[in-house]
C-alpha cells in the first residue's frame, strides 16, 4: 500500500497569511478550554457514508479471527485488502437492514438517507422526495451524541460537521445526499463540499479578517447583538402563531442560536490547523478529482477534531453527480464538463449480476473505496494525541446506504467500524444469514444504539425500542 | 360569442361594459357587484371574499393594513364557499434572488450571482420546489447571500446622513425600507427594535453608510422578510368559515404568483389605499402585472419544476452507448425550455395549451440544432425552427426527453409515469419492496418487447399496465432526446393504448395522435387547472377549493384552455382572496 505522508499541519498563529490576516485565527482558537486540556482526549465519532453497496456474501467478509482479535483478510481480497494494515482494529458488520426505512414505506438504496443515521421510523412531511413521504423523526446518530454532549455541559463551536465530496445541485433524483427538507432539522445541515469554504467556516473569523483584535471584538459583539435580535422576533412571532408555523419557527430560532454559540465558543488553546494551501479545488483540468477533496475533507475534519472545534462529524462520499472511472485506479465526477466516455460506479453497480467483467469493474470500484477508507484510517493515525492517536480517539463508521448493489435493496448491508481504541471491540465478525436475503436480518439501529452507548450516553431517545436493544459484542 | 373572440373584447372593451355578458369571464366580472353567482353551466363562482363596491374600498384609511372592518352589508356567504390554509412558507430561491435585486436596486446580472449557491431546494406535495425548514446551513447561507447582495448595492442606494442625529437618520431610512421588504408597513415597535440596534452596531464600523448596510442585512434575515405569510400583524374579520386576505396579504401573494417578487409600487398604493379587495382592481392589478417583461418567467418557472428540468444538468449517461452529453448541451436543453415556454407567453393574445404540448416549433442554438438534426442554425443564441420528426412542445424536448430516460436506453416507464402524475395528475400504486430486473438487453429484441415481457410477471403487471402505454408515444426519441425512428433494424412502434383516462381507454396510432388525445382530455385540463392552482398558493388543494376548482375548470373550458386567462380567474377566486377560519383560529 502506498504510504501516506503524516498529516502536515503548523501551528495557527505561524503562518495562513496567504489566506487572511494571522489575528483572523486568533478567538477562535486562543481561549483555553477545560475539557480539552493537554493530556485529556476526548472520543469524537467519524461516519462515512459510501454509495451503492458490494459485490457481497462469502467472498466479502473474512472467515477468521486471530486470537489477538485481528481480522485475517487475504492479501488477495479484491475489495478488503487495502485495509490489512488495519484489521487489529477494524470489526465488521453484515446482514444489517433499514427496517426503519422498510417500516416507513421506502424499500430503495437511493431513498435510506433519512435512516441511514437514525433510529426510529419515519414520520409523514408536507413535501416528497425521490417518491417517498416519510422523513427521520429524531436525530441522526452524530447529531444525538453532540446533543447529548450539550446537555452535559460540552459545548464545542460546531455541533456536528457535515461534508460531501460532490458539489453540484439538487440531489440528481435521488435523496442519497441531502435528504428530504426535514432533514435540516433532524438530520444534518446541509453538507459543505468546498474545501475552501469549510476551511474558513473552520479556522478563520470572518471578523478578524484585515482588523485589529479590537476591531474584530467590536465586529463580534455586533454580529452578536443582530443575532440576538432575530431571536427575539422569533420568539416573538413564534408565540402567537399557530401549531404548525410555531414548529418552523423554533426549528428557525435554533439555527440562530446554533450560530449565536458558534460566534462566542471557542477551540481547544494552543490547537493546530492545516495550511491554506493544504486546501483547494479538485479540479484537474476539466475533471474532478474525488480522492483528492476526500484527503482535504480528512485532513479539515481531523484538524478540527483535533482542536475540539466538533465531536462528530459525517463525511459524504457520494453526491448528485455520478463516480466515473476514467482509467482504472482513480474515479472522478462525470458533471458532464470533462470529456468522457465514464464508466459510471452507480451504472456499474446495477450491471454486477449480468457478467464476469461487470462484476469484475464493481470489485475495483469496491476496493477503490476501501482504499480510500484504509487511507482515512492512516490520516487520522497519523495525528498523535498523548501515547496514542485520534484514530484511537474516534470511533470511525464505514457506512455503505445500501445492501445489494445491483437492485439497490437495503438490506444485507454491511458496514465496518475501526478506531475507538478501548471502547469498540475490533476483530468483531456479524455475518447475515445466508439464503434467507431479506429476512432475519439485523435492524442497524441496533449497531448504531450500541456506538451511542459507547459514547457513555443512553440510546433509549435515540431509537425506537421495537427495533432492539445495543448488539451485543461491539463495545469493549 | 366563443371565448376567443371574448377575450380579445375584454381588453378592448371598457370593463364596465362587459360586466354581465354571459360565459365565464363575465361571471366573474359579475360578482363585483353581486356577492356569490352562478355561472350559465350551474358552477358556483366566486363568492367574493371581502368583495366590495369600489366605494367601500374608498373609505379605508390608507395606513390600514388589513383594511378594517368591512362594512357591507353581507354577513353570510354561500354554503359552498371555501378556502385553504394560509401556511408559513419560505421564500423560494427564485423569489429571495428576485425580492433582494428589487430591493435594493441591484444590477440585472446579479439575478445569477445571487442564485448561485443558494440552499437547496426539495420537491413539495405539490410537484413543485419547496423550501425546507430553516436549519444553520440555511441561515448562514442567506445572511451570506445577503451579504453579497449589500456589496452589489449601488452606492447611491444607502444615502448619507446630514447632520449629527444618526439614530434619526437611519430611522428614516428604515421606515420605508421595511415596509418594502416586509410585504406591509412596519409596526412602531418593528421599526423601534431595529433602530435600537444602532448604538452596537456602529462602534463596528468606520461610517455611517456601513453600520446602515449592516441593518439591511439584519431586516433580510428577518422572518417577516423570509417567510410568506407574515404580511399582515392584524386580520380581517371572518366571514362564516372563511377569512379574506388582508390588503397586503393579497397584494403579496398576487406579486409572488404573477412576477415571483414583491410588490411594486403600483401594488402597494393599492393595498396601502385598500383597493385590492375589490375584484374589478383586482383584475386590473393583475393585467397590468402580466403585461410586465417578469410575468413571462413565470410560466418557464413553472413548467422547469414541474417536468424536473434541472435535472437534465446532472443526469448520468451512458457516453460509450450515447456519444460525449456535455454540460454545454444540458444547458441548451435547458434554455430551450425557458425560451420556449417564454414566447408563448410574449404575446398579449391567448396562451393555448394545445400549443404548450403540440408544437412542432422550438428554439435551439448551434448545439441543440445539431443534436435535433436542424440545419442552419449557428451560434450561442437560440433560435426559432421547426424541428425534424415528430415533435410536440414540450413533451418532446431534448430536457425532457433526457430525464425520463435511464442512462442508456429511454424509459417508457418514466416518460409513461410523467404524463400520468404531472399532465393527468393521477396517483400511481406504490412501488413493490423488491423490483424485479428488467430483461438485459439482447440483440434483435426491442425494449418495448422486453417491456411486455416484464408485464407477463403478475407482480409488475398491475402498475405497467398503467406506465408503458403512456410512454410508448414517445418511442422513437432516444435517452437523450433524439430522433430515433429505428432500433436496431426494426422501425419503433409508437402506437398504445392509453388506459384509464377520462374513465376509458383511449388507442392512438402515434405521437400526433397521443398528442391529440392528451389535447382533447378533460383530465389534462382539469390537471393544468390544478397545476396552476398549487403553483400559485404553494400548496396542494383540499376540501375547501373544490367549488374554486370547479369555477376554474369550466371557465378554462369556456377560454379554449388559454393558460393566461386562467392566471386571471385563479388570481379572483375564493381560494387565492380567502383562508380558511381554522387556519387562523389555531
Amino acid at each position: 500500500m502506498k504510504h501516506l505522508p503524516s498529516l502536515s499541519r503548523r501551528r495557527v498563529l505561524g503562518g495562513l497569511s496567504g489566506l487572511a490576516g494571522t489575528s483572523a485565527f486568533l478567538p477562535l482558537l486562543e481561549a483555553t478550554d477545560a475539557r480539552a486540556a493537554a493530556g485529556s482526549y476526548p472520543l469524537r465519532l467519524l461516519v462515512i457514508v459510501w454509495p451503492d453497496g458490494v459485490i457481497g456474501g462469502d467472498t466479502f467478509f473474512p472467515p477468521l479471527t486471530k486470537p489477538d482479535g485481528a481480522l485475517v483478510i487475504d492479501k488477495a481480497h479484491p475489495q478488503l485488502a487495502p485495509l490489512i494494515p488495519f484489521a487489529s482494529r477494524l470489526s465488521m458488520f453484515g446482514g444489517l437492514i433499514f427496517q426503519t426505512q422498510l417500516d416507513s414505506g421506502s424499500s430503495s438504496g437511493h431513498q435510506s438517507t433519512p435512516w441511514l443515521l437514525t433510529g426510529k421510523k419515519g414520520v409523514p412531511f408536507e413535501g416528497t422526495w425521490d417518491g417517498v413521504k416519510n422523513t427521520a423523526a429524531g436525530p441522526s446518530i452524530d447529531q444525538y451524541i453532540a446533543n447529548q454532549l450539550r446537555a452535559t455541559g460540552i459545548v464545542t463551536r460546531f455541533r456536528s460537521l457535515v461534508t460531501r465530496v460532490s458539489p453540484g445541485k439538487g440531489n440528481g433524483g435521488s435523496a442519497s445526499v441531502f435528504g428530504p427538507p426535514i432533514a435540516n432539522k433532524y438530520n444534518a445541515p446541509i453538507p459543505e463540499h468546498d474545501t475552501t469554504k469549510l476551511f474558513e467556516t473552520l479556522f478563520v473569523d470572518p471578523s478578524g479578517v484585515g482588523v485589529t483584535p479590537e476591531e474584530a471584538a467590536r465586529r463580534r459583539q455586533a454580529g452578536k447583538s443582530v443575532l440576538d435580535y432575530l431571536s427575539r422576533n422569533l420568539s416573538r412571532i413564534g408565540r402567537a402563531a399557530s401549531a404548525d408555523d410555531r414548529a418552523k419557527l423554533e426549528a428557525h430560532l435554533a439555527a440562530v442560536q446554533e450560530l449565536d454559540r458558534q460566534l462566542t465558543a471557542s477551540g481547544k488553546s494552543g490547537c493546530v490547523a492545516p495550511p491554506a494551501a493544504s486546501v483547494g479545488s479538485d479540479l484537474n483540468g476539466k475533471v474532478r478529482v474525488i480522492s483528492k477533496t476526500l484527503s482535504q475533507l480528512t485532513d479539515l475534519t481531523a484538524a478540527a477534531f483535533s482542536c475540539d472545534l466538533v465531536r462528530t462529524a459525517v463525511i459524504h462520499w457520494e453526491g448528485p453527480w455520478d463516480f466515473a472511472f476514467p482509467a482504472p485506479g482513480e474515479i472522478v465526477l462525470n458533471d458532464g464538463a470533462a470529456a468522457g466516455p465514464f464508466i459510471n460506479e452507480h451504472t456499474v453497480a446495477h450491471e454486477a449480476p449480468g457478467s464476469r467483467a461487470a462484476v469484475e469493474r464493481k470489485l475495483l470500484i469496491d476496493r477503490w473505496f476501501h482504499a480510500r477508507f484504509a487511507e482515512t484510517l492512516a490520516r487520522l493515525d497519523a495525528v498523535k494525541e498523548g501515547d496514542g492517536t485520534l484514530l484511537d480517539h474516534t470511533v470511525v463508521l464505514f457506512a455503505n446506504n445500501m445492501g445489494d448493489g445491483a437492485s439497490h435493496y437495503i438490506g444485507d448491508v454491511p458496514w465496518l467500524v475501526a478506531g475507538g481504541a478501548g471502547v469498540i471491540k475490533p476483530g468483531q465478525v456479524l455475518r447475515g444469514p445466508r439464503g434467507d436475503k431479506f429476512r432475519k436480518l439485523m435492524p442497524h439501529v441496533r449497531l448504531l444504539r450500541s456506538l451511542v452507548s459507547g459514547f457513555g450516553f443512553s440510546a433509549d431517545a435515540f431509537s425506537d425500542p421495537t427495533y432492539g436493544d445495543d448488539l451485543s459484542g461491539v463495545l469493549v | 360569442m366563443s371565448p376567443w373572440v371574448f377575450v380579445t373584447a375584454l381588453r378592448l372593451k371598457p370593463l364596465k361594459k362587459i360586466v354581465c355578458q354571459a360565459g365565464f369571464f363575465a361571471s366573474l366580472v359579475c360578482v363585483a357587484s353581486c356577492v356569490g353567482a352562478i355561472d350559465d353551466e350551474g358552477h358556483f363562482v366566486e363568492p367574493i371574499p371581502g368583495a366590495r363596491p369600489a366605494v367601500v374600498s374608498a373609505r379605508m384609511s390608507p395606513s390600514s393594513d388589513n383594511s378594517g372592518p368591512i362594512q357591507d352589508a353581507d354577513k353570510t356567504y354561500p354554503l359552498k364557499v371555501g378556502a385553504g390554509p394560509l401556511p408559513l412558507r419560505r421564500l423560494g430561491n427564485v423569489e429571495w434572488v428576485n425580492t433582494v435585486v428589487d430591493l435594493l436596486g441591484l444590477p440585472e446580472s446579479q439575478r445569477a450571482a445571487l442564485a448561485n449557491g443558494m440552499p437547496s431546494e426539495e420537491v413539495g406535495v405539490t410537484g413543485f420546489s419547496l423550501p425546507g425548514l430553516f436549519g444553520v446551513s440555511e441561515v448562514m447561507r442567506l445572511g451570506e447571500k445577503a451579504r453579497q447582495a449589500l456589496k452589489a448595492m449601488p452606492m447611491a442606494a444607502l444615502p448619507g446622513c446630514v447632520g449629527t442625529n444618526e439614530t434619526a437618520c437611519a430611522r428614516a431610512f428604515l421606515t420605508p425600507f421595511i415596509g418594502r421588504a416586509f410585504r406591509r408597513p412596519g409596526t412602531p415597535s418593528e421599526i423601534d427594535e431595529l433602530v435600537a440596534l444602532w448604538p452596537q452596531l456602529r462602534p463596528a464600523h468606520s461610517t455611517y453608510v456601513e453600520t446602515l448596510g449592516d441593518l439591511v442585512v439584519a431586516v433580510l434575515q428577518t422572518p417577516q422578510f423570509l417567510y410568506h405569510g407574515l404580511e399582515s400583524t392584524t386580520q380581517p374579520p371572518a366571514r362564516g368559515d372563511v377569512v379574506p386576505l388582508s390588503e397586503h396579504q393579497l397584494a403579496s401573494r398576487l406579486s409572488y404568483f404573477l412576477l415571483r417578487t414583491s410588490p411594486d409600487e403600483a401594488l402597494r398604493v393599492a393595498a396601502n389605499e385598500g383597493r385590492l379587495t375589490d375584484l374589478v382592481e383586482l383584475e386590473r392589478q393583475t393585467r397590468r402585472m402580466l403585461g410586465l417583461p417578469g410575468a413571462k418567467d413565470v410560466a418557464p418557472d413553472l413548467y422547469r419544476q414541474l417536468l424536473q428540468i434541472d435535472d437534465v444538468a446532472h443526469v448520468s449517461k451512458n457516453e460509450k452507448t450515447l456519444g460525449i452529453f456535455p454540460s454545454s448541451l444540458r444547458d441548451s436543453m435547458q434554455a430551450e425550455v425557458t425560451s420556449f415556454v417564454k414566447d408563448l407567453w410574449s404575446g398579449s393574445g391567448p396562451v393555448a395549451m394545445g400549443q404548450l404540448l403540440g408544437a412542432s416549433h422550438s428554439f435551439v442554438d448551434e448545439s441543440l440544432a445539431k443534436h435535433y438534426g436542424v440545419s442552419g442554425i449557428s451560434g450561442a443564441i437560440a433560435r426559432k425552427a421547426t424541428l425534424p420528426g415528430d415533435r410536440a412542445g414540450l413533451l418532446t424536448m431534448g430536457a425532457v426527453m433526457t430525464v425520463t430516460a435511464g442512462s442508456t436506453e429511454p424509459s417508457p416507464i418514466k416518460r409513461g409515469a410523467l404524463i400520468r402524475q404531472r399532465f393527468l395528475c393521477q396517483q400511481l400504486p406504490a412501488q413493490p419492496a423488491v423490483v424485479p430486473s428488467l430483461p438485459a438487453a439482447i440483440t434483435g429484441v426491442t425494449l418495448r418487447e422486453r417491456l411486455d415481457q416484464h408485464k407477463s410477471d403478475p407482480v409488475c403487471k398491475g402498475c405497467h399496465e398503467l406506465l408503458e402505454p403512456g410512454g410508448y408515444a414517445f418511442s422513437a426519441y432516444d435517452a437523450v432526446g433524439r430522433w430515433r425512428p429505428l432500433e436496431g433494424d426494426k422501425m419503433v412502434d409508437s402506437s398504445g393504448t392509453l388506459v384509464a383516462v377520462d374513465n376509458g381507454n383511449r388507442s392512438y396510432g402515434n405521437l400526433r395522435e397521443f398528442v391529440s388525445v392528451l389535447n382533447g382530455s378533460p383530465e389534462l385540463q382539469r390537471c393544468a387547472v390544478r397545476q396552476w392552482f398549487r403553483y400559485a398558493l404553494g400548496r396542494p388543494e383540499g376540501t375547501g377549493d373544490e367549488a374554486t376548482l370547479g369555477a376554474l375548470d369550466a371557465g378554462f373550458s369556456k377560454t379554449g384552455f388559454d393558460l393566461r386567462e386562467l392566471q386571471v380567474a385563479i388570481v379572483k377566486s375564493n381560494s387565492f382572496t380567502l383562508r380558511d377560519r381554522s387556519s387562523v383560529d389555531k
